[in-house]
């Protein structure tokens, strides 16, 4: 992200990347026998080779990925608001009275005024409406079309339309036709030639009109307008549907080329004018800036990609460590060679240049591969978000693109975070001791004494501290717990010289793990999504750290517990003990494994409370009830499906319950928000009578227990007291605990019980309203009152908000588009809520399970870097193999014994990464979903899933290199090595 | 009583373009509790015709009896279950797994045997009294000296009571003082337990000290002396 910010162009990372080449390649020729000898490193084991290049290009197609995945959504926010906009820039329109509608006279002068800015293309006045519709052929209908009325100037300046075929249409349909886009003639099957019918209720009469379909349109600048289902025909037919013939309510704007250069200042001289004394009245106001949502929208993709780059740096970090592992035991492999080389005059400086030559080599060549990798990535990415998500007829997957910035961007952070890894690690491998590099004795363990380490911790801890403080000062929690976490794992340096290394550690761990534990809060402050990736590393650190140096414990439990007969006792018994030897590949590789699953189990934990959680938040939305229904006009449902049911078989039905629903805006002063002294926001207002609490199931999470004695009375006063307001789940906001990561979850967050919150009349006026309770539920949001007051209060008048219960094993999704149509004039419009639920638990999942996939990439990563280990192990142990099997080995021990090394690592990663993502998992819950009434959960199913396939795919890669080791001829390696 | 016999052994390594006749048909008896020096020249085959007669290394032609069982009709999994029941291994750079203490490198052949971990752990200790190091038991081979580190080497070779004990320059990495301390200690063991050492080396005192030295030139057995009149070990020929 900070080169995404620090880079914004395509010559700065082409020049970095050229530079650094460019310095690599003169050191590289004026040290032309070192740089032989890197390349001849480079191709000596081209099995290794293989591997090492696998485990580098993981991170940079990671990255790659994520860019281009950026790249294509900025591309489909770009093209679908073209679309959306057609040729308009601006649309204005207003709120004055008349429900925003103005006659054309009053207002064309307006539009002339604006048409005379430099800068400006067209301004042209049109109606947008909705009503009813019916396909007679079909005899499919819905209720809620957008309608456009347009005039001849309005077709032209705004783009025009394109027919099915391509053919340009710049005029509008003849009297009595319609024009409709795709998007509508897809869900009600219309052809050319096709009659429909528009039908809505208007002042409690029902206004009809039958009309020919002249042209279906592409969904393309006029044909693509709000990105709808859209009906086009000339102003006059239209304006028989609000029943006034010079009535307009749009104000489309285009610009210039030169206009669109420099948008705002256009946007500031159009509010000049339509708030100038002389049309202030009117109330007209800019509701669509082309810009400004290509902006937003770009913000949007921006959290969607920020999303990709937080959970994808979890597999960059053990992509990074997997860098520190190769290399560390590319530097033990070629340790005797180094100890000669040493011997024979090459300076430390030296060493470390074969390796930065080497790493140089792959990461010009794994950097290439890895974009590449990542594009394809991407490329699937986008295809599976088309395939997860109910996206109708939209094909996101035209829109895939990427642009040479981030195709180079990628490089670059690939190269960089290659070379400059190696360039770190170099350092401790050129660090020997010649004699006993010449020898290949292993290194001496670290006394306790040791005065380096002590050094080392104290440093390390002063500065943890400077972190926490720097945090502490800014009140910012991810440095602040972040410099904590370091210092206690610091702690273990300077203490195992008093009390030793299992001790020290085991101390160090447990103490930095307890502070992410759930219920530890030490630092006031809120986070943001990264705490989730500083959480996780310092957990799986921690952790790692304890159960590396107990493992011997964990292996002799296992060895008891498992009851290993006859000669694999002594199988598990070097098998375990060696990875206790080689503690820090072996930490490094559990840290791996141990992260990634940590990842991919909180994901699980997540999608699994979400899945069962948004049925249960839906079934309690709807209280009990099967459909939730809203209509434009009033209907008194009960009686029309009693009296004439029509289609609608009114055995079927169970309950209906009829609330008045309206539109207000509130204001209220915040409790939590110090920066406002007040806030307004525009709710629903519901108007509640007693069949909704008494039929209904709407449990309240909180009330004043001292006044009501129980929930029915809170009802009961709020429906009779009209000072008095009940309002939804989502005013108790919540920050999750611990991580410090804050959910919003409602607009009235900061209100309590007892609080008054002013609303504001529809006529002017206002009203106070005491909070007597907050419902359970949130997702169905509203401020419920009497009845009477959102009648008097809003526009809102007689039933237009329906909790509709069905006969049981009624089909629930036929009955609601049967009320749909029955309703069509008054448009209503039904929710059916178990198939949303349905709907909603399948998307959820989708994205989840579309986050796992790309996380499994970091899984590649754990299973590479253990099957380079498993590799080196072998070759450096060959005349160890060649004992074991002189003394009695036979090949399937050893191959057993290989297999039972590398497993004990991958089990013991994969346990790491489970209990803590389990924990992270119960952090997220306590935060943030429990307050949305979701159920804590673990998800066992996918998460033993992933757990198996982890170490499946571990055996998979392992045992053909323990294969290869029970192969070694025990009278060869004895003699010759 | 022969426990090794070997009839018209030989044995050709290719490398690349290159044959190399490392035995070219051996015949060699030795007998049941007899201790034996193979020496030679270096290359002479001395180590190849220990790798072979122990059934580490394949032979390409010949046949090797042991305790009366033929070696080169035997499966690779009956031959390692046969060396891990009838034979232990000295090495020249003890071969010790660094990852195990002294105990649980001498109770390592015990386990591969199926013998219950406490028995495998009471018989490793008494071994390691025996060679002299019990005080060492729990300590890792780098912190031990040459000479323990081959101490513990032959507690672990003796552990399952083998009968043939090889030994592939058991001396070579080791100072004349300490050198003499493990020779002494292979002829006590072998005049204990009446086991069959065969010990390949370089060193003449080592030859000496065994009751029959068994000379090696070019694959071929140059000629062989006995030593136990001198010896006065009383083993069996």
């Amino acid at each position: 992200m900070v080169l995404l910010t620090l880079l914004p162009s395509i010559f700065a990372p082409a020049i970095i990347l050229l530079l650094t080449i460019l310095f690599v390649l003169i050191d590289a020729i004026r040290n032309r026998i070192l740089f032989n000898i890197s390349i001849r490193n480079v191709i000596r084991r081209p099995g290794t080779t293989a591997l090492v290049l696998a485990g580098l290009m993981v991170g940079t197609a990671i990255i790659s990925a994520t860019l281009v995945v950026s790249d294509t959504f900025d591309n489909m926010i770009v093209g679908e608001i073209t679309e959306t906009y057609g040729e308009s820039d601006f649309f204005i329109k207003g709120s004055g009275e008349n429900n925003g509608l103005y006659s054309i006279s009053e207002v064309e002068s307006i539009s002339e005024d604006i048409r005379g800015i430099h800068g400006i293309q067209s301004a042209d006045w049109f109606l947008r409406t909705s009503s009813g519709i019916t396909n007679k052929r079909s005899e499919l209908g819905i209720p809620d079309p957008s309608i456009f009325g347009l005039s001849d100037d309005a077709v032209k300046n705004l783009g025009g339309f394109k027919s099915h075929s391509g053919i340009s249409i710049e005029n509008l349909p003849s009297a009595g036709h319609v024009y409709v886009n795709e998007k509508l003639a897809h869900v009600l099957d219309i052809e050319v030639g096709d009659i429909i019918t528009l039908n809505k209720i208007l002042n409690y009469e029902e206004v009809r009109l039958e009309l020919i379909v002249e042209a279906v349109v592409a969904n393309h600048a006029l044909g693509g307008l709000t990105g709808g289902r859209n009906i086009y025909l000339d102003m006059d037919d239209a304006q028989q549907l609000i029943g006034d013939q010079d009535l307009v309510n749009y104000l489309a704007v285009a610009l210039t080329n030169d206009g669109r250069n420099d948008p705002g200042p256009l946007r500031n001289t159009i509010e000049s004018i339509i708030e100038s004394p002389s049309y202030a009245a009117l109330k007209l106001e800019i509701s669509g800036d082309r810009a400004q949502i290509i902006e937003d929208g770009r913000e949007g993709v921006s959290m969607f990609t920020s999303l990709f780059f937080v959970f994808g740096s979890f597999s960059i970090i053990a992509g990074i460590v997997l860098i520190i592992n190769i290399f560390t035991m590319l530097g033990e492999e070629r340790k005797s060679e180094m100890g000669i080389s040493r011997a024979v005059g090459m300076q430390r400086s030296h060493l470390r240049k074969l390796f930065i030559y080497e790493g140089f080599i792959y990461a010009l060549v794994t950097a290439a591969i890895g974009t590449f990798v990542g594009l394809l990535l991407a490329y699937g990415l986008i295809n599976a978000v088309g395939m997860v998500m109910d996206l109708g007829t939209f094909d996101i997957s035209k829109y895939f693109t990427f642009t040479t910035t981030s195709i180079l961007l990628a490089y670059l952070a690939g190269f960089l975070l290659t070379i400059v890894t190696i360039y770190g690690v170099t350092r401790r491998i050129s660090n020997m001791n010649i004699v006993r590099a010449i020898r290949n004795i292993p290194e001496p363990i670290r006394p306790r004494n040791d005065k380096k380490a002590l050094l080392l911790g104290l440093l390390s801890l002063l500065f943890g501290v400077l972190v926490m403080f720097v945090g502490v000062s800014a009140e910012s929690l991810g440095p602040a717990l972040g410099g904590l976490s370091i210092a206690t794992i610091s702690m273990g340096l300077i203490i195992r010289r008093f009390v030793g290394d299992r001790i020290a550690w085991t101390v160090a761990g447990l103490t930095t793990l307890l502070l992410w534990m759930p219920g530890v809060e030490i630092f006031p402050y809120d986070g943001n999504l990264e705490m989730f990736v500083i959480a996780g590393v310092f957990m799986v650190t921690a952790l790692s750290m304890v159960v590396m140096f107990n493992s011997d414990l964990i292996a002799a439990v296992l060895t008891r517990l498992l009851r290993v007969k006859n000669g694999y006792k002594a199988v598990f018994k070097t098998a375990l003990s060696y990875p206790q030897r080689v503690r820090g590949r072996t930490a490094m590789s559990m840290f791996i494994f141990g992260l990634v699953i940590f990842t991919i189990t909180t994901l699980s934990m997540m999608s699994g409370m979400l899945g069962v959680g948004i049925p249960k938040m839906l079934e309690e939305t709807s209280g009990g009830f099967d459909i939730i229904a809203i209509s434009s006009a009033p209907i008194d449902m009960r009686n029309e499906i009693e009296t004439a049911g029509g289609i609608i078989d009114s055995t079927n039905i169970e309950d209906i319950i009829q609330l008045t629903m309206g539109y207000s805006t509130f204001t209220f002063s915040p409790l939590t928000d110090n920066d406002e002294a007040s806030k307004e926001v525009y709710y629903n207002a519901i108007g509640i009578e007693s069949s909704l609490y008494e039929r209904g199931h709407y449990p309240l999470a909180n009330w004043n227990h001292t006044k009501y004695s129980n929930e029915k009375d809170v009802w009961l006063a709020v429906q009779q007291d009209p000072t008095l307001v009940i309002l939804d789940g989502s005013a108790n906001s919540n920050e999750m605990s611990g991580t410090g990561i804050s959910i919003n979850v409602g607009p009235f967050h900061g209100v309590a019980i007892g609080d008054q919150i002013i609303m504001n009349n529809s006529t002017g006026g206002s009203h106070a309203l005491t909070v007597a309770a907050f419902m359970e539920q949130s997702a169905f949001s509203g401020a419920y009152m009497s009845k009477e007051l959102v009648k008097s209060s809003t526009e809102a008048d007689g039933s237009n908000l329906f909790m509709i219960k069905l006969v049981d094993d009624t089909d629930v999704e036929k009955y609601s588009v049967l009320l749909q149509n029955r309703f069509l004039p008054q448009q209503l419009i039904t929710i059916p809520i178990s198939a949303i639920a349905k709907e909603a638990v399948s998307q959820v999942n989708g994205i989840f399970d579309l986050i796992k996939a790309f996380l499994a990439m970091g899984l590649i990563i754990g299973i590479t870097g253990l099957g380079i280990i498993t590799m080196r192990s072998i070759h450096e142990r060959r005349i160890e193999i060649g004992m074991m099997r002189a003394i009695g080995y036979t090949k399937r021990m050893i191959v057993t014994n290989f297999t039972l090394e590398s497993s004990f690592v991958a089990v013991l990663g994969v346990f790491i990464g489970t209990t803590l993502g389990i924990i992270t998992g119960y952090l997220l819950w306590d935060g943030g979903f429990s307050a949305m009434g979701i159920d804590f959960m673990i998800a066992w199913k996918p998460i033993l899933l992933v757990d198996a396939i982890a170490l499946l795919a571990t055996l998979v890669t392992v045992i053909p290199a323990a294969r290869g080791a029970s192969r070694v001829s025990p009278a060869e390696v004895l003699r010759f090595e | 009583m022969a426990i090794i016999k070997c009839e018209n052994l030989v044995k050709v390594y290719q490398t690349g373009t290159i044959t190399v006749e490392a035995l070219r048909g051996i015949d060699l008896t030795i007998g049941s509790g007899e201790m034996v020096a193979i020496m030679g020249p270096s290359g002479c085959g001395k180590t190849t015709l220990l790798n072979c007669l122990s059934g580490i290394d394949n032979v390409t032609s010949g046949k090797i009896c042991i305790e009366g069982r033929e070696l080169t009709q035997m499966s690779d999994t009956k031959k390692t279950n046969f060396r891990a029941t009838r034979m232990g291994f000295i090495f020249q750079f003890y071969n010790l797994l660094p990852v195990l203490t002294a105990v649980e490198n001498v109770e390592l052949p015990l386990l591969i045997t199926g013998t219950p971990s406490g028995d495998a752990r009471k018989k490793a200790q008494s071994l390691l009294d025996a060679v002299g190091l019990s005080h060492r038991a729990q300590q890792r081979p780098a912190s031990l000296s040459g000479g323990e580190r081959q101490r513990v080497t032959i507690a672990r070779a003796l552990a399952n009571a083998p009968a043939i004990v090889w030994a592939d320059e058991p001396t070579g990495d080791l100072d004349k003082k300490t050198s003499d301390e493990i020779v002494a200690l292979m002829r006590r063991l072998n005049n204990e337990n009446k086991q069959t050492f065969v010990i390949v080396t370089h060193d003449p005192e080592v030859g000496a000290k065994c009751d029959r030295i068994i000379y090696m030139q070019d694959g071929n057995i140059a000629n062989s002396s006995d030593n136990s009149n001198d010896m006065s070990s009383g083993n069996e020929l």
